[in-house]
């Protein structure tokens, strides 16, 4: 097989609840390990959801991390979404963390607009060393 | 660190404003040398983009170079979407450009429907040989 890149991905078969205005990791990765040559990751992420049934907008952060507390990636994006319908997100993001190891991504949510829960239905993340 | 494929990916938006109904340039790969074995190249691309008043549709037309001069690579499917929103467009796609130097792909999006420039928040562009 030669020289295998670090790289992994992981799916969630859904049912995550992402309660209403609370930032939420909706999409967490495994560690990936970075540990000569300052590598650039790519991530790609894919989310299903469920929007609570008065919730009108989401907020969407790449982090660097596994919790809303980690490093901000991208702008934090908001997108609005309609009520009570099931939205597919995703996109992807280049990264440059550095020489480390065990580094993990997420994937955060905070809706806005009403107080109802929202749920994912599928997700995904890949991560891929360039 | 052994073989490594030619790859480029990056979030730098090379224009965010999108003229009413003008093809706008919003994000182009670096070079990337696929000079041995026609290898296939495959293209990731993200953006999120605040709707101008009236604007209710995207194009979105993949390009083989860094501007519009170059092949059309993808059919440059138009979407529709709620105007005056902020939405995410994503997707995936694969080119086999041949043996050559310095191949470049740019990202190319149209507002429609309204009057009002659009803005795009951030992007994400990836062509990576397989």
């Amino acid at each position: 097989m030669g020289v295998r890149w670090p790289s992994n991905g992981n799916s969630n078969a859904g049912g995550l609840v992402i309660p209403a205005t609370v930032p939420t990791v909706a999409l967490l990765s495994a560690p990936l390990n970075l540990s000569i040559d300052n590598q650039q990751v790519l991530l790609q992420w894919y989310l299903a959801v469920t929007w609570g049934g008065d919730i009108t907008s989401v907020v969407l952060k790449i982090i660097r991390g596994s919790t809303a507390g980690g490093t901000l990636l991208n702008s934090g994006v908001t997108v609005q979404v309609t009520s009570a319908d099931t939205l597919v997100l995703g996109g992807c993001w280049t990264d440059i963390p550095g020489i480390v190891a065990n580094q993990q991504y997420a994937v955060t949510l905070t809706t806005a607009g009403g107080v109802a829960d929202s749920t994912v239905a599928d997700a995904s993340i890949a991560l891929i060393a360039l | 660190m052994g073989l490594r494929f030619p790859a480029n990916a990056n979030t730098k938006l090379v224009n965010t404003n999108l003229v009413h109904s003008v093809d706008t340039i919003v994000l182009v790969t670096d070079p990337i040398d696929v000079t041995t074995d026609s290898p296939l190249v495959m293209l990731v691309w993200y953006a999120a983009v605040s709707l101008g008043l009236g604007d209710n549709a995207l194009t979105v037309q993949l390009f083989r170079e860094a501007d519009a001069s170059g092949a059309l690579v993808n059919s440059g499917p138009m979407m529709n979407f709620t105007a005056h929103t902020t939405v995410t467009v994503t997707g995936s796609f694969t080119d086999r450009p041949g043996e050559i130097a310095g191949q470049q792909y740019s990202l190319i999006l149209t507002a429609g429907g309204g009057l009002a420039d659009s803005t795009v928040l951030e992007g994400c562009f990836a062509a990576i040989a397989l």
